[in-house]
């Protein structure tokens, strides 16, 4: 059975006497543990003045458990303009399902955090007991706008780069991006590389601040706040930065698709010697340089778990192809250009060669 | 660590679980990189450690030999700022039904001890975390480093969850601690006890909790924020009279205060004082006969807003009320000590209770109920009232016209009866003192 909470500053709370920031709604007969654990993940940093339509939502997936039972908690949490005492205000707006339900469910869970007529955006009305089993309606994938990586970062590779971490033990992935980007879009094209028994399995956040409370796999900070910059300076997990300064060789390759790591570090390397200020910015992004010590780990801990657990396999197999590829693609054309080369320049000596002999 | 001095405590309370612990079972935080991931505190936190091996300056090393500096609690794993280790803590806790002030009046109360305990007390005021107290550093910054003075800007509420906290996991459960703020004060040479620097210096610990916490039923299993109340020196009750109904009404035609113009709150502030008092009776085993005998100041704060109900045989008192800093020679030296002049300020109590036995006398009542030593101290933490934004329906204050007063007269209060001394008390009081070891 799946349990609703919601969580936001009124004038009158669901429990007597309760009111400022208190649970106003909720599923008839949820666990008190449940509903108290719900709102410990109710946390909202405020990026801009209350009422802003700059400020972010975080939609968010994990897993909580409340003593034998395990939740996958489905979330959306807002700003909410002023409340009535005209202080910053936020609506969180929780669904915990069950694990039966989530087997049950055959999409991804960024359709379902994307219904609009499910979830609570403002909450101006008496508290109420919720029914039974409300659940949020899939939207169809046209629903949320595509490219979302591309428009950000200049390459929708990064949305495999992301869904590898999974493979890689759960890896944690730090993706610091600019304001007003399509972040659920993101996520959802990142999900896409996996089952779906393993997108539910992966936990995100699309606004992580040190508000959000629990633990993600996938956190999306935005640029400019104290958190990327945490992050920035002690780098843990893989880290996709937005804010990346390249030079000129970089920004001509950045226009190909480019998803092998080895590029990704040269050009980290090359960034390092591009004084501050200067001309150059790009939008493609950098990982950081222990990411190519750890896609080399992660093959081989992937070759192991591979091989113990045959089912896992299939995960790994609905991840291009092309990433496993022991030649990287831009090494690739690289010896494509110099055997071809090779060969004119053998051909032309012999056609000389020939044309003087012949004479 | 080595701590053979007399003065430091032989245990230590943490400042986020409130666990009372001896020394040797504190333990540390790992510095090197491979360290990553702690049982209680999860997979980004360096793992928490008792040490074997020290550095020749008395730092621990972690099993990689990486010198460590970081000093955490054996029962949560959280941080505790090495200031509570080197010196005696003492706990405040401020309280107060929601939007009553707690926020703007602990921001201001900082800011203007950072800004005045030198010149009046000799006495340094400074972060002992910087990191633990990041949020009230931003509200700080927010009233009065702002760079655009003449812009409204607004303090966030309180959140009951998020940055406030740290969660901590127990096995399946998980707890979230509200963050403490420390601060240390230390006497300067110029101090009449600057010689005792060690013995007469203390880590402040404040907390800046949401309203919510102290409302009745407001108490949550696994979020005990309002521990703090049982381990404090002393409490700051603020009484918000823009949410008191009577008060409110008094005040209509006298104050153009949105908070009284408009709809706004009422809150039954006695009842926060009683929710607080059972909280207290309960957790530290007081019977229900007993007297709470730490000092409780109830802060009535927006004094801007309600200061028009006070006749003119206060408004004298109130002028001189300003000069509540008396100086006087130290009796054992020949430096010039600052005291706080407690006589003054339990006149103006007694001006003031006046004023709440005539429209509050149940909230009178709840605390003297429950206390022996109650203090009313007029304060405004803005010192105007907030304007209200027609287009958000969000209240918002300029910077550049905030004039905070008395806000920090609860706290130095407090300090000048419980710190043993920072502050000096006049002979004529003796209180019961009681720091926390
Ligand atoms: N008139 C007046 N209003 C104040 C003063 N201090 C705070 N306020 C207002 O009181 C409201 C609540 O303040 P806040 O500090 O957030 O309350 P908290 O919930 O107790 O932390 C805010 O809208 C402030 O603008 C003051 O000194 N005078
Ligand atoms: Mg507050
Ligand atoms: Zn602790």
């Amino acid at each position: 059975m799946s349990f609703e909470i919601v969580y936001t500053s009124s004038q009158q709370g669901l429990h007597a006497g309760s009111r400022g920031f208190c649970t106003v709604a909720a599923t008839i007969g949820i666990p008190r543990q449940l509903m108290e654990r719900l709102e410990s993940l109710s946390g909202y940093q405020h990026q801009h003045p209350t009422g802003s339509k700059l400020n972010p939502v975080n939609f968010c997936c994990q897993s909580v458990r409340i003593q034998e039972e395990t939740f996958v908690v489905l979330s959306r949490v807002a700003d909410a303009g002023a409340d009535f005492s005209g202080r910053s205000n936020k609506i969180a707006h929780h669904l915990a399902l069950s694990l039966d339900e989530v087997r049950l469910t055959n999409c991804s869970p960024t359709l379902l955090l994307s219904d609009p007529d499910f979830w609570f955006t403002k909450w101006a009305r008496s508290p109420e007991w919720l029914p039974a089993n409300r659940l949020p309606k899939p939207v169809s994938s046209g629903g949320i706008p595509v490219n979302a990586w591309k428009t950000a970062f200049g390459d929708a590779g990064w949305s495999a780069v992301v869904a590898r971490s999974v493979e890689n033990d759960f890896e944690p992935v730090f993706a610091i991006v600019p304001d007003g980007c399509n972040v659920i879009g993101m996520v959802h094209e990142a999900l896409q590389h996996l089952s779906t028994r393993m997108q539910w399995r992966v936990s995100f956040s699309t606004y992580f601040t040190r508000s959000s409370g629990g633990d993600c796999h996938w956190r999306f900070l935005r640029d400019g706040m104290a958190e990327a910059t945490a992050v920035r300076n002690r780098p843990v997990g893989i880290v996709i930065d937005v804010n990346s300064r390249l030079s000129g060789e970089d920004q001509k390759r950045s226009n190909q698709p480019s998803l092998n790591v080895d590029s990704i570090d040269e050009s980290e390397d090359v960034s390092n010697e591009q004084p501050e200020g200067q001309e150059g910015f790009d939008r493609r992004p950098v990982t950081r340089s222990q990411m190519r010590r750890r896609e080399a780990g992660a093959r081989s801990r992937q070759a192991r778990l591979a091989a113990k657990n045959p089912r896992e396999r299939r995960s790994e197999r609905e991840i291009p192809q092309d990433r496993h590829s022991p030649i990287p693609k831009a090494k690739k054309l690289k010896t494509w250009w110099i055997v071809t080369g090779l060969f004119v320049v053998i051909a032309v000596i012999a056609i000389v060669v020939g044309l003087i002999w012949l004479k | 660590m080595t701590r053979s001095a007399k003065h430091i405590p032989p245990r230590a309370t943490c400042p986020h679980c409130w666990h009372v612990f001896p020394l040797e079972e504190t333990l540390w935080v790992s510095s090197h990189p491979a360290l990553n991931g702690d049982a209680r505190l999860g997979a980004e936190c360096q793992r928490r450690f008792l040490p074997t091996r020290f550095d020749v300056s008395g730092n621990a090393l972690d099993s990689h030999g990486s010198v460590c500096s970081e000093l955490a609690c054996p029962k949560c794993h959280l941080v505790i700022p090495r200031a509570m280790f080197e010196m005696r803590s003492l706990f405040y806790s401020i309280l107060g039904s929601p939007g009553s002030g707690k926020s703007h009046l602990i921001a201001t109360t900082t800011w203007t001890l950072r800004k005045t305990m030198g010149r009046n007390f000799h006495l340094s005021f400074s972060d002992a975390d910087p990191d633990s107290n990041r949020v009230l550093n931003q509200s700080e910054e927010r009233l009065f480093f702002n760079e655009n003075p003449n812009e409204l800007t607004t303090l966030p509420k309180t959140e009951k969850e998020g940055e406030l906290y740290d969660p901590v996991r127990f096995g399946d459960q998980t707890f979230w601690y509200p963050r403490p703020f420390v601060f240390s004060v230390q006497p300067l040479p110029s101090h009449p006890q600057g010689e005792n620097v060690a013995e007469m210096s203390r880590a402040i610990c404040l907390y800046d909790n949401a309203g919510e916490h102290f409302l009745p039923g407001g108490r949550s299993s696994i979020s005990p924020a309002t521990q703090h109340l049982t381990v404090s020196s002393g409490l700051i009750f603020l009484f918000d009279p823009t949410q008191h109904v009577r008060f409110r009404e008094a005040c209509k035609g006298i104050s153009n205060d949105p908070q009284i113009t408009t709809a706004g709150l009422s809150f039954r502030q006695d009842q926060v004082m009683l929710e607080a008092a059972n909280r207290i009776r309960t957790q530290a085993s007081l019977s229900q006969n007993e007297k709470y005998k730490r000092p409780i100041v109830v802060a009535m704060t927006k004094l801007d807003a309600w200061r028009g109900l006070l006749d003119a045989s206060f408004e004298r008192r109130a002028a001189a009320f300003g000069e509540i800093l008396q100086r006087r020679k130290h009796k054992d030296s020949e430096a010039i000590e600052t005291v706080l002049n407690h006589r003054r300020i339990k006149q103006v109590s007694l001006d003031l209770r006046e004023l709440m036995l005539r429209y509050a006398p149940e909230f009178v009542n709840a605390a003297e109920s429950f206390a022996e030593d109650v203090t009313y101290v007029p304060v405004s933490a803005l010192g105007h009232a907030p304007t209200l934004e027609a287009e958000t329906g969000r209240f918002g204050v300029r910077p550049g016209s905030i004039s905070p007063q008395w806000a920090e007269l609860p706290l130095l209060y407090l300090l000048s009866l419980t710190s043993g001394g920072l502050i000096p008390r006049p002979i004529e009081r003796q209180h019961n003192s009681d720091e926390q070891e």
